[in-house]
């Protein structure tokens, strides 16, 4: 997926987390963290980062990817990076 | 063991030599929030059997939990039901129990329960991993050895697959402590370096058992289950692919043979009480596997899953695996099971001699049927949460439908 415009990628990626997050906050600004803010587990973490794989059609999610996010934000820079 | 020594009553409480039949104590049990702990604590309850749960989770939500617990099948905790909640830390000194609160856990003879543990496969997770499983088994032991009266019993609840790589007949024996490379995972060396304090406490004088388990789903006659683990992140990776990539084929990486220990938790904790009613001092090494005595084949299972979801999966050798390209759905499936696909390797077969020794009778055990019921309960309680066709409505939200 290229050419993907950054306001849709960070709508569809909060689409996403909006689905998944355990706890809802509103707004649903993209500065929350999904643990501490939204209330992601460790396996409800493994599930956004397939989630974000299949919407984008992107490689999955590796471990050393998934700790380095910690907010919607970061969802949607790493999304933005592997969109090319 | 003659049969004299088995205790047939249900009334409760582990026997130690000297104690009376019939006699009741009192169950403790940290991590009684837990899938297991509040299974195992409904049971005890709805025999009339007095429980502590030690739990972080408030008193009311705690006994939701309990009053909720899958065994239940719905019915409601009896109202004479004898439980006290209290709180607790894992991690601080005398499990962080106050002067009352301690008298309520320790003030008579106990069947002291440690289930209380991080269930996590991800390798990141490691010092948090050691330091709730490890140290904290640690702590629970040091409470119940300054605090727990004479006649009081240790029962730690282990995994199965504490054994690591050791998979050629897992035996009821205690394992030498080994690095994390002899493990799938750090959950599993967790668990072995936990037992080995639980022997070192029995060895200089307390009255403890160590129950593996195999991996624990759902309750047998609903298929009903709250637990997050094993199968259940399988089924919740098929099942965020089926429904945005119906119709499309998977395979899945696994060893022909390779096999599951899945036990309901009906029979799980009804086995885990028997255990703990019977004069587990007399077991040398204490150590007793709580496994079902036919594994179900990873294929069987997996023809279970596909018969819930829009999806064609097979089971695949890793070498035919190796000989076509995977696909990208493929790769995303496989690093979402990457923690689960470990236990697809091997056959597991669990030396059961103990349990046998111990027990009358076999709890039902997970047959095709109930099996079905697992799978198919758990698919569909996802559907209703996830419903199908994500794909087809992300653009809408994106433009601001939603």
């Amino acid at each position: 997926m290229t050419g993907i415009d950054l306001d849709e990628l960070q709508a569809r990626v909060e689409s996403v987390v909006r689905e998944r997050a355990p706890e809802l906050r509103d707004p649903m600004t993209s500065a929350l963290r999904l643990v501490e803010d939204l209330g992601f587990t460790s396996v409800e973490l493994l599930e956004l980062a397939t989630e974000i794989a299949l919407e984008f059609d992107i490689e999955p999610l590796g471990e050393e990817m998934l700790t380095d996010i910690r907010t919607i934000e970061d969802v949607v820079s790493l999304v933005r990076t592997l969109c090319g | 063991m003659n049969a004299s020594e088995r205790t047939a009553s249900h009334s409760g409480g582990t026997r130690s030599p000297g104690d009376q039949p019939g006699q009741r104590r009192v169950a403790v049990i940290d991590g009684a929030s837990g899938y297991i702990g509040s299974n195992l604590a409904r049971l005890l309850l709805d025999e009339g059997q007095e429980v502590v749960a030690l739990s972080r989770r408030g008193r009311e939500e705690t006994r939701r939990v309990i009053d909720e617990a899958v065994v239940a099948r719905g019915h409601r905790m009896p109202r004479d039901a004898r439980l006290a909640v209290v709180d607790y830390d894992l991690l601080a000194p005398g499990l962080g129990l106050s002067g009352d609160a301690g008298q309520t856990v320790f003030g008579q003879p106990c069947d002291y329960w440690h289930l209380a543990a991080d269930v996590n496969f991800r390798p990141t997770f490691r010092d948090r991993i050691m330091a709730v499983n490890v140290e904290g088994t640690a702590n629970t032991l040091a409470a119940f050895r300054a605090l727990a009266p004479p006649g009081s019993t240790y029962v730690f609840v282990s995994s199965a697959y504490s054994c690591g790589y050791e998979t050629e007949q897992p035996a009821e024996r205690w394992y030498d402590d080994a690095d994390d490379s002899s493990f799938r995972n750090f959950y599993e060396a967790s668990k072995r370096r936990a037992e080995l304090l639980v022997r070192n406490a029995i060895d200089a004088g307390i009255s403890g058992v160590v129950l593996r388990l195999g991996q624990v789903v759902g309750d047998s006659e609903t298929g009903r289950s709250t637990s997050d683990y094993g199968i259940y992140n399988l089924m919740r990776a098929v099942w965020t692919v089926a429904r945005r990539r119906p119709g499309e084929h998977i395979r899945i990486e696994a060893h022909p043979a390779s096999s599951l220990h899945l036990l309901p938790i009906d029979a799980c904790v009804q086995w885990m009480r028997a255990v703990a009613q019977n004069n587990v001092g007399a077991l040398s090494p204490p150590v007793v596997h709580v496994v079902d005595r036919e594994p179900v084949r990873v294929g069987t299972l997996v023809e279970a899953i596909e018969r819930s979801v829009p999806l064609r999966i097979s089971v695949v050798t890793p070498d035919d695996f190796a000989r076509t390209p995977s696909t990208r759905l493929e790769r995303v499936v496989a690093a979402r099971m990457a923690y689960m696909g470990a236990y697809l390797d091997a056959p597991f077969i669990f030396g059961r001699g103990n349990l046998d020794r111990l027990t009358e009778g076999e709890p039902r055990a997970l047959d095709d049927e109930a099996l079905d019921r697992v799978v198919s309960s758990f698919l569909l309680a996802l559907r209703e949460e996830f419903p199908p066709g994500r794909a087809a409505d992300s653009s809408a939200q994106a433009n601001g439908a939603s």
